[in-house]
C-alpha cells in the first residue's frame, strides 16, 4: 500500500513537471523514494530539498521550479486533509472540546485557501508578480546589493 | 514562473486534486492497517461517538486505539 501511494506521488509530480520536463515516472520514481528517505532522516522535511537536488543532478531540472512543484504538492495535500476533515467530523463526533478543534479547521481552511488562490494569480500572470518582486526589492534600497538582488529575483522568479 | 505553469490549466488543477485524493485515501488505508497491529478495532469510515464514552471513559486516545485496551 505504502508503494501504491509513493508511485502515485510519483504520477503527481511528474504532471506538475511536464510543463518543464516530461520524464518517465519509471525514472522519477527512485528520486521520490530519496526524498520522502530524506524525510524520514533529516529534520524539518529535508527530503523535499534533497529530492529537488537529485532531480537537478539526474534530470537538469531547475531546483527553483521543482521546488515551487514541492510547495504546491504541499497545499494540495492540506486541502485534501481539511476535505477528509470535514467529510469525518460529523461522523466521528470528537468528545469534550470542540470549538478548538473547530477552530483550527477554519483558521486552516482559509489559509489553505489563501495560499492556493495566491498559486493561481502567480501561475496566471508571472509579469506582475515579476514586477512585484522588482518594486518590492527596490523598496529594500541599499540593503541589499544589486547581486543579491539578482540572486532572490532568480531563485524566486524565472522569466 | 517556472514550476507554476500545471496551475494554468483546470483540467491539471482537478488531475492533480484528484491525485492527491486518492494519495491520502491509500496513506489513511496504510494507518488504518498499521493500527491494527495495536489492537485498533474501529471501522474504516466512522467511529461512534457512544464508541469514544463507553470503551474507554474520557481517554480519547484509549478509544482510537492509541493505547491498548486491558
Amino acid at each position: 500500500v505504502y508503494f501504491v501511494a509513493v508511485w502515485a506521488r510519483t504520477w503527481r509530480w511528474d504532471y506538475m513537471l511536464r510543463p518543464i520536463k516530461h520524464i518517465p515516472v519509471r525514472r522519477l520514481f527512485p528520486v521520490v523514494v530519496i526524498g520522502y528517505m530524506g524525510n524520514n532522516v533529516y529534520p524539518f522535511r529535508a527530503g523535499e530539498v534533497l529530492r529537488s537536488f537529485v532531480l537537478y543532478k539526474r534530470e537538469d531540472v531547475s531546483m527553483s521550479a521543482s521546488l515551487a512543484t514541492v510547495i504546491v504538492e504541499r497545499v494540495f495535500d492540506g486541502l485534501v486533509m481539511l476535505i477528509f476533515v470535514f467529510v469525518a467530523l460529523p461522523l466521528s463526533p470528537i468528545p469534550g472540546d470542540n470549538q478548538s478543534v473547530r477552530n483550527i479547521v477554519i483558521f486552516a481552511s482559509v489559509a489553505f485557501f489563501l495560499a492556493l488562490i495566491l498559486f493561481f494569480a502567480l501561475a496566471a500572470m508571472p509579469k506582475r508578480f515579476h514586477a512585484l518582486a522588482e518594486w518590492g526589492l527596490g523598496l529594500t534600497g541599499k540593503l541589499l546589493t544589486e547581486k543579491s538582488r539578482a540572486q532572490i529575483l532568480g531563485i524566486s522568479i524565472i522569466s | 514562473l517556472t514550476g507554476l505553469e500545471s496551475l494554468r490549466s483546470f483540467r491539471n488543477v482537478l488531475m492533480i486534486f484528484f491525485t492527491s485524493v486518492i494519495i491520502w485515501l491509500l496513506e489513511t488505508v496504510k494507518y488504518w492497517f498499521v493500527m491494527h497491529a495495536f489492537n485498533f478495532q474501529r471501522q474504516f469510515f466512522r467511529a461512534d461517538a457512544d464508541e469514544w464514552r463507553g470503551q474507554s471513559g474520557d481517554d480519547p486516545a484509549v478509544s482510537a486505539g492509541l493505547r491498548g485496551h486491558v
